[in-house]
């Protein structure tokens, strides 16, 4: 075998380059080279295939540590810790922070949150049903702010779970929405923005939307494959929360099986399916760093 | 507008659980995947390095300072935690066998390359026969998106120290490619 007869390879500099953290001048000189070189364009490819290879290597074996079960033996040791509210400047991020051993188990702060969760479950029970399952992987670039529309078209399977209060009765609203998650100007899971709001004063024709919130609440931590989804009632805004996986992003509503859009990519789309067991029609508007607007309509 | 991450952490710091619940809920896949590999499938250390993680961030969130990402921050607390229930089980040596011709210009050559980016079992297969620091280094990269600035925040090293240990792990990665290759080849 023998080598290419070019003046420098660009070896140690290829994963970089791949990952898209060299300078402007590098990535000139590197792909000025790269049209010369089949070795250094193979060892790119190599590179490409790198984060597929890694998500197969090592994946945690599914339901093997469910994010409730950690979530239950946490939970107890969490609430009866104090925060430091940040008031200890001392303390710096970019250092390690030494982990303290949990203070000692206060019983009045369990009744509080017990009271909370009470408080959230009842309330719930004014707000719509949401029920969701994955939907296709779509693939796209991604820009700074993203706006994306969808209708429902009603597809009445059953009736709704919830005896409606104010509203009319309506058969089950369901459609899919896709759109493209805002804001990801590195890539990277992390800077996926996913928390989405959705406004439900903004309701059209009804100022009440009547289901069984707890229903969608008790389902976002059974979502398979440690996927989780949360949803909280924050005053008259039911927050949505979802896991970024890997380069993929995913939303859902129920415990359904759920795959990585892309796992291997970098690509922010955002799929979200929902079934909405809604008495009247509503608007919700999902914003974040970007601004999506999602519609709910009932025929 | 703020990043949810900070939003969240902020409310964290003030004691808010729904928020450290939706954290939780946001990190947990990443963190268990990156505890899975770096504590080698042990599910009992895995879930305790969970816990002190999250019990952390809980604490600590107060004294985050917006010098990095939040995720870089996480990381970098799981880094640690990482680091020490290893060092509590005395297997952070066990898998550390690095085999890098340091001085080669190793390139991968092209037969066996085309071989790897076919054959992703084979690419895993080296992989997972990477020494620790090496694997953990470009997963940061390569599978968690993090730059190279913020991975030497993660691992509490200079930035230099992270470009050698991908400059390391590329060699003895491609070493191992090679050596499958050869291995192959022969009758």
């Amino acid at each position: 075998m023998t080598m290419p007869n070019i003046p420098r390879h660009y070896g140690d500099e290829l994963p970089l380059y791949v990952a898209g953290h060299v300078s402007p001048e590098e990535r000139a000189a590197i792909e000025r080279h790269l049209s010369e070189c089949a070795a250094c364009r193979n060892e790119c490819d190599l590179w490409r295939s790198l984060p597929d290879a890694l998500a197969s290597t090592d994946s945690v074996p599914s339901a093997i540590l469910a994010t409730n079960e950690v979530w239950s033996k946490l939970a107890p040791r969490l609430y009866d810790t104090p925060t430091m509210n940040g008031r200890s400047p001392s303390m710096s991020f970019t250092s390690d922070i030494p982990p303290r051993p949990p203070r000692a188990i206060r019983p009045n702060t369990w009744a509080a949150v017990a009271i909370v969760l009470v408080v959230i479950v009842l309330l719930g029970g004014f707000f719509a049903v949401l029920k969701g399952r994955n939907t296709s992987p779509t693939v796209g670039a991604k820009p700074p702010t993203a706006t994306a529309t969808a209708t429902f078209t009603p597809t009445p399977t059953h009736e709704p779970t919830a005896t409606p209060t104010s509203a009319p009765a309506a058969g089950t609203v369901s459609g899919t929405w896709t759109g493209e998650a805002p804001s990801m100007p590195n890539a990277r899971g992390s800077n996926y923005q996913d928390c989405y709001e959705v406004d439900l004063t903004q309701v059209q024709g009804s100022t009440s939307v009547t289901g069984k919130y707890e229903e969608f609440q008790s389902s976002c931590s059974s979502i398979p494959y440690g996927i989780p989804l949360a949803g909280s009632l924050q005053g008259s805004h039911l927050q949505l929360s979802m896991a970024p996986v890997a380069g993929g992003l995913l939303m859902a509503a129920q415990a359904m099986p759920l795959k990585p859009l892309n796992p291997a990519s970098s690509c922010g789309a955002l799929a979200l399916s929902l079934t909405f067991h809604s008495p009247s029609s509503l608007t919700g508007t999902i914003t974040d760093c970007g601004t999506v607007n999602i519609t709910f309509t009932r025929h | 507008m703020e990043p949810p991450d900070l939003a969240l952490l902020e409310r964290i710091a003030g004691g808010e659980q729904d928020a450290m619940h939706c954290l939780y809920e946001r990190f947990y896949p990443r963190l268990q995947r990156f505890l899975w590999s770096r504590l080698h499938g042990d599910r009992a250390l895995v879930e305790d390095a969970l816990q002190e993680i999250f019990l952390n961030i809980w604490r600590s969130a107060g004294s985050f300072r917006s010098q990095s990402s939040v995720a870089t921050w996480i990381f970098q607390i799981a880094h640690h935690q990482a680091s020490r229930s290893l060092h509590r089980q005395e297997a952070s040596e066990k898998r550390d066998h690095p085999i890098i011709d340091e001085h080669s210009t190793m390139l991968l050559k092209a037969v066996s390359l085309e071989d790897a980016v076919i054959d992703r079992i084979t690419l895993m297969n080296a992989l997972r026969q990477l020494s620790d620091k090496h694997r953990e280094v470009l997963e940061l990269v390569f599978y968690y998106g993090f730059a190279p600035d913020e991975v030497a925040n993660i691992l509490a090293v200079a930035p230099g120290t992270v470009k050698s240990r991908i400059s390391y792990a590329r060699r003895a990665l491609l070493q191992l490619l090679n050596e499958t290759s050869v291995r192959e080849m022969q009758p």
